[in-house]
């Protein structure tokens, strides 16, 4: 069996939730790579780059670029367009919760339990590669 | 020897005859002795003109009885005229009398006629004292009243009183036509036209019985006039020319208050002293100047026992030949009918004064009016007014309502974003540590961090649940479906707990729901499920069923169950089933969550439990979706 490493890139303005759910991810499931991101634009950035994931954890409340933009430009690119998205959210608000179930993969709120998160990131990897 | 004058003899006696039929014929018809008299004088006067007739055609009469009987014969027609002269010159109201007297004499001027020697003398001498004494009587009586009954009585007797003078001197013709003339005039009394007929002698005839009954008419009129002046209520008065009472009714004693014997002769009755002059000036008038212009006036007068009294006065003057002869009065007693003019005068004072408030209540209600149409307009324009402030009150409502939404909103991403790295990192160094005395103080943290997440989150759920802005979204739901999907999503903590779950649901029931708050209730029913579990094969059963337009939901447990007391506050906000404990995983928020949430869909909740460790039963209803 061949081990496949899942990249997860996370996009969010705090820097504490990036770092806590990168070693709590990595810590759970030592196949999944975290990358962290601290805004939309980096995000762009790294996926100009060729830098592109397995899957896009994404933060909707934050300055600049906010989550729904990013989400549509990630639909806008043909290269881009097939990454699973799972958006965070603090806001249990009918639009986020609609979005994350309509729109992208899935979403979790804030504050979540490592394990619903990596189980969550699992399913969808899963569904998206079968 | 028959020649002209035997028949004018004749014709005399046929037409004397014929008088005394008719009077007869009268006499029976209407039985008016007048009638009788004349009947029976005429009767034998015709018999004189018969023996005349006999005596100028026949044989002598030589018989002594028969000459005394033919020159008597002649005598009663003297009386019968007599007696109507006398009769009016007596004025004699008893006929009867008369007519007796007229008999008797009749009777006593016969006795010479039985007598054996020849009387022709005596009556010749009577007849021409009589015929003198009508002529005389019947001029004066013509001359004193004319009535041509006299008249003609007068022309009869001369003419008679020639007929006899000239029989007696011997010129026969002059006798006959006399007599003629005298029967002539004696019957035109009987047929006298009609217009004189009432000063004719006839009357005596024809129209004495109705003269008689006028008479009683007006003697029965004037009585019932009297009658009626002295019974009348009103006094009845007459005051000479100069003012003097004549006559006053005895009802003078009720109205004026004095007898009429106190009156009469006097010229007034007790006047008012402030009414005197005012009646002066009346009787002045029509008195002295003879004023008639006014016939009525109202004063006062003063009885005799000086009580005041009201009395109308109304006046005729009578004339006689074109002079004031007396003044008619009445007066009557107006006493009442002054004060109820009075009364009504005080009465229409008042209206009238009452009149005048309400017309000032009419302005003042006027007044009133025009306020309150003023007020009115303030109002409505305040009501305007008001109508903006409170939309600008309720928008500047709705934007703090908002407001504080956001700011909920706002405080739950601030609060549970430090808590995520918190409850994710805690775990992660509590693996890395070997210390028994760290890992304690660690499990101590977490488990406070796990507390304070869970606070926030179901604070923040109840604050929205209980937000007036939130509406519900409801949709056709798949019961089974829904519950599926929210099971999935906690499967890993059924493993973890070492829970069963039966899930008896149905396919095909679907209910009107928010998917979103659906999640919510479910959520929490299983985390109290799990939380209370207590038996080692714990077990928690889900299944629904119709209930008209609900569907029941229950959500069994096996766990440590509840007692009345706990079942009576259970869905109270921070009920906490044991207080004693120091529970960090209870909220006591989570069942007033469900509460919250299945009222807001217009079901019920409520828990049932066979006491405690016997599990419990939650169960609440939702509407069933109906498709229209």
């Amino acid at each position: 069996m061949v081990r496949m490493i899942k990249k997860i890139m996370i996009v969010d303005d705090n820097p504490d939730l990036l770092f806590s759910v990168k070693n709590g991810l990595e810590d759970a499931d030592p196949e999944i790579n975290v990358i962290s991101v601290e805004s939309a634009e980096l995000c762009l950035e790294r996926l100009k780059n060729n830098e592109i994931p397995d899957l896009i954890l994404l933060d909707i409340m934050m300055p600049g670029i906010n989550g729904w933009e990013m989400f549509d430009k990630l639909k806008e690119n043909v290269s881009w367009r097939n990454i699973p998205v799972i958006f965070l959210t603090a806001r249990t608000d009918r639009i986020a919760k609609n979005a994350g179930q309509f729109l992208a993969e899935d979403y979790i709120e804030k504050p979540f339990e490592v394990e619903d998160l990596k189980r969550r990131i699992d399913k969808v990897i899963n569904k998206t590669k079968a | 020897m028959t020649d002209i004058t035997s028949y004018m003899w004749l014709s005399l006696f046929a037409y004397s005859l014929a008088l005394s039929s008719v009077l007869t014929y009268s006499y029976l018809k209407g039985r008016d002795k007048r009638r009788v008299i004349f009947a029976i004088a005429f009767y034998l006067s015709s018999i004189t003109f018969l023996t005349l007739f006999i005596g100028r055609t026949g044989p002598e009469i030589k018989i002594v009885f028969w000459q005394n009987f033919y020159y008597w014969t002649s005598i009663p027609l003297l009386f019968a005229i007599n007696v109507a002269l006398f009769e009016q010159i007596l004025k004699s109201k008893d006929f009867n009398k008369i007519f007796y007297v007229f008999l008797i004499i009749t009777l006593i001027s016969f006795i010479p006629v039985i007598l054996p020697y020849n009387t022709f003398s005596v009556y010749s001498f009577i007849r021409q004292i009589i015929a003198l004494e009508v002529i005389i009587v019947s001029a004066v009586l013509f001359i004193k009243n004319k009535q041509t009954d006299n008249l003609l009585f007068l022309l009869s007797m001369i003419s008679f009183t020639i007929g006899g003078l000239g029989l007696a001197h011997g010129s026969e013709y002059l006798g006959i036509y006399s007599q003629f003339m005298g029967y002539i005039f004696i019957t035109l009394i009987f047929v006298k036209p009609k217009a004189d007929i009432q000063k004719g002698f006839s009357s005596y005839f024809s129209l004495e019985k109705k003269l008689k009954q006028t008479q009683e008419t007006l003697e029965k009129k004037e009585q019932m006039y009297q009658k009626i002046v002295e019974n009348t209520s009103d006094v009845i008065m007459l005051n000479d020319s100069n003012g003097i009472i004549t006559y006053i009714s005895p009802s003078s004693e009720k109205v004026l208050g004095y007898a009429p014997e106190e009156l009469v002769g006097k010229r007034a009755y007790n006047i008012h002293p402030e009414d005197h002059e005012k009646v002066m000036n009346i009787y002045s008038q029509v008195f002295q100047d003879g004023n008639t212009d006014s016939s009525n006036a109202e004063y006062r007068i003063k009885t005799k026992n000086g009580e005041t009294r009201w009395i109308s006065h109304s006046w005729t003057p009578l004339f006689k030949n074109n002079k004031f002869e007396m003044m008619a009065s009445s007066l009557r007693n107006i006493d009442e009918q002054k004060k109820v003019e009075c009364e009504i005068k005080e009465k229409v004072d008042h209206l009238n004064k009452s009149e005048l408030a309400t017309l000032n209540i009419m302005e003042d209600f006027q007044d009133t009016i025009n306020e309150l149409e003023i007020a009115k307009k303030e109002i409505i324009d305040l009501n305007k007014n008001l109508e903006k402030k409170v939309e600008e009150r309720t928008n500047e409502v709705q934007k703090l309502l908002q407001q504080k939404d956001e700011f909920i909103h706002q405080l739950g991403h601030d609060l549970k974003t430090p808590l995520t790295p918190i409850s994710t990192l805690l775990p992660l160094v509590k693996k890395k540590i070997s210390d028994k005395k760290l890992i304690e103080m660690l499990d101590v943290v977490i488990q406070n961090a796990e507390y304070m997440k869970n606070l926030v989150v179901k604070t923040l759920q109840l604050a929205r649940l209980n937000s007036p802005n939130l509406k519900l979204e409801t949709e056709k739901t798949n019961l089974l479906e829904e519950i599926n999907r929210i099971l999935d999503n906690k499967a890993y903590i059924f493993k973890e707990h070492e829970l069963k779950i039966e899930n008896n649901i149905d396919d095909n029931l679907f209910v009107n729901a928010d998917k979103l708050r659906l999640e919510e209730l479910f959520d929490n029913l299983i985390s109290n499920a799990v939380k209370y579990n207590s038996n080692k094969e714990g077990k928690i059963t889900l299944e629904a069923k119709e209930d008209k337009d609900d569907i029941i939901i229950s959500v069994k447990d096996t766990g440590v169950g509840v007692t009345q007391e706990q079942i009576r506050h259970i869905f109270d906000e921070f009920y906490k089933v044991d207080p004693s404990r120091h529970d960090l995983e209870s909220t006591g928020l989570g069942l007033t969550i469900c509460k919250r949430i299945v009222d807001k869909h217009g079901g019920k909740i409520w828990v049932e439990s066979l006491g405690k460790n016997k599990g419990a039963t939650f169960y609440f209803t939702l509407k069933r979706y109906k498709d229209n």
